[in-house]
């Protein structure tokens, strides 16, 4: 079940009308239920006993280690228990990745052994919900939280139907408590809920949509050239239909959950108005970054200064000693990043490793761009110069990133290297897969995309809506239902079961 | 070790890794006021903290610390145990 299809509108429908009819205590068994079914009738029940299963090791190791005193002995069982849900994922995700690569050195040395590759289909939701099992286990060994005596909580926990697809993560000491609270009906909640719903929907149905049969017409490369300014409309196009999806995708997660009174991370904040990469980072899939540096990069830059600071800084210095081991836990950390994105070099490559080596090549180069900033007096305050940052910093972002979108890291580069072949000419605008009205219909969706983005700076759009006089804001909604409506978009190649971030 | 002598050496420390003779830390001090004091630096800080009192502390504690009151609270905390 897609969560822009109609069926799953009516499955919202019907649980929150069960939600708020059934007494407050029971109201967290009705999301559990309802997230049985989801997850059933959305995927499958193979899929379904296996987020039990991992569930129930993690709910297992929870109590087993909160009955232990802290000490080596407890670490060594945490360890076992995270070793377990991240076997899971491995064998179902990436494993194909290690097998190609160790085939492919065994080739060079002449061997003929290789290893059986496993042509498994990884289950929807898998990426989620295991890391955010690891991270309850993470947080009851360092004494962050709690564990959880009730199964059926852990497994609400870990399976929450609107976000158990695409995300957001959430953390157990942070959202553990609103899931089972059973909250009160609340008219603003729920009508903020569905404003949400809607705005993703747009972004979804009618920017995201059209968007993807330009890329797809791009990267296709059967009727235009993969050249010249068809690059640029590939790449950029790419990302815009990647932020529209997934931030839209978020939209109605989140708007889905508030319909509940449950208010899940936001996992975007206007990225393009970063002003550098490690920014964009921050802004851009948020809980997936925080995760990252809470539970990998942070114990591991812990773990490496412990073990190998004072021969570090003996060795190279106090500064460069120290910079050695962080690069090396940000090395590690931007790996991760690209393997979570799929077990091949092109994404640890275009959504990892380029990251890395732009962030510490910026560290280590910015005594230089520091002298030569002041001697070219600029003014990094400037509205300009800010300007000029956010535009370099989507550009390198963009660089990178559609890289994901070719179907090797050899073909994303390559076609990177034929940006200055023009020969294929200007494009027409009825080539790239659009007609003039869907168009026009994208520019102006984008348009909007950046306004309300501008107003969103200033504070929560919605909000400021809901200030205004009861016609005004009416008509506001009415028309952005209208419009998802009347320009949603299901033309050739549009799938209503794809989200670019579920494959992830 | 008394609470002042908790914070003598904390204060070491800090001045150690930030490189600055002037640093003098109290209860209410955080990484608003020590300018290259960020999440990056905040782990190098606590492992020297528990070089010099020889003492680990737990990654909920070390994320959870609000100010350097809180980080000598915990110190004399663990040292008394």
């Amino acid at each position: 079940m897609s969560i822009v299809s109609f069926s799953f509108f009516v499955f919202l429908g019907a649980t929150a009308l069960l939600y708020y009819l059934c007494p407050r205590r029971f109201r967290w068994g009705v999301l559990l239920g309802a997230s049985g079914v989801f997850c059933i009738l959305g995927a499958s029940w193979q899929l379904y006993l296996l987020f039990l299963g991992q569930t129930l090791l993690a709910w297992w190791g929870g109590v087993l280690l909160g009955q232990m005193a802290p000490g080596k002995v407890r670490s060594r069982v945490c360890a076992l228990f995270i070793l377990a849900q991240l076997a899971v994922l491995f064998v179902l995700k990436d494993s194909s990745f290690f097998t190609n690569n160790a085939n492919a050195l065994l080739g060079l040395t002449g061997s003929t052994f290789r290893f059986p590759a496993l042509e498994l289909a990884a289950p929807l939701g898998v990426s989620y919900y295991t890391l955010m099992l690891v991270s309850y286990l993470c947080d009851i060994q360092w004494e962050k939280t709690e564990p959880q005596r009730n199964p059926l909580k852990l497994i609400l926990f870990a399976g929450f139907f609107p976000q158990m697809v695409s995300g957001p993560f959430t953390r157990y000491g942070e959202i553990g408590g609103t899931l089972y609270e059973g909250h009160r009906f609340s008219y603003e909640e729920v009508t903020f809920g569905l404003q949400r719903l809607v705005w993703g929907l747009f972004k979804k149905l009618v920017l995201s949509a059209r968007l993807g049969a330009v890329v797809d017409t791009v990267y296709g490369g059967q009727t235009v050239p993969q050249t010249g300014v068809y690059v640029l409309i590939g790449a950029f196009g790419y990302v815009l239909q990647l932020y529209t999806d997934f931030s839209g995708c978020m939209d109605i997660v989140l708007g889905a959950g508030q319909l509940f009174g449950i208010h899940l991370p936001e996992n975007f904040r206007t990225p393009f108005y970063s002003v550098s990469l490690s920014e964009f980072w921050r802004r851009w899939h948020i809980t997936l970054g925080a995760w990252l540096k809470d539970y990998v990069m942070y114990p591991l830059q812990r773990a490496l200064t412990t073990r190998f600071g004072k021969a570090a800084r003996e060795k190279l210095g106090k500064q460069r000693g120290k910079d050695l081991l962080l690069y090396a836990a940000m090395l590690v950390t931007w790996f991760s990043i690209g393997l979570w994105h799929g077990g091949s070099w092109k994404y640890i490559f275009s959504s990892g490793l380029f990251f890395f080596l732009m962030i510490v090549g910026g560290m280590l180069l910015q005594p230089i761009f520091d002298r030569l900033k002041a001697l070219l007096r600029i003014n990094p305050q400037a509205k300009a110069w800010i300007w000029f940052s956010r535009v370099r910093t989507t550009v390198l972002f963009t660089l990178s990133v559609s890289i994901g979108r070719s179907p090797s890291l050899r073909a994303g580069v390559g076609m990177w290297l034929r940006l200055f072949d023009l020969s294929g000419g200007l494009p027409s605008p009825t080539t790239l897969g659009l007609d003039r009205w869907d168009l026009l219909v994208t520019a102006g969706g984008l348009v909007l995309l950046v306004i309300v983005g501008m107003l969103q700076q200033k504070g929560d759009l919605r909000e400021a809506i809901a200030r205004r006089p009861l016609p005004l804001r009416w008509a506001l909604w009415v028309l952005l239902v209208l419009g998802v409506l009347v320009l949603g978009w299901y033309g050739p190649g549009y799938d209503a079961q794809a989200f670019i971030y579920q494959k992830f | 070790m008394t609470r002042e002598e908790a914070f003598e050496r904390v204060n070491k420390v800090f001045r150690d890794i930030f490189d600055d003779e002037t640093i003098t830390v109290n209860d209410a001090t955080t990484a608003a006021d020590i300018e290259d004091w960020d999440s990056l630096e905040h782990i190098n800080l606590i492992v020297a903290l528990e070089e010099e009192f020889g003492m680990k502390f737990t990654m909920g504690e070390i994320t959870g610390m609000k100010d350097v009151g809180e980080s000598v609270d915990l110190i004399l905390a663990r040292a008394t145990q």
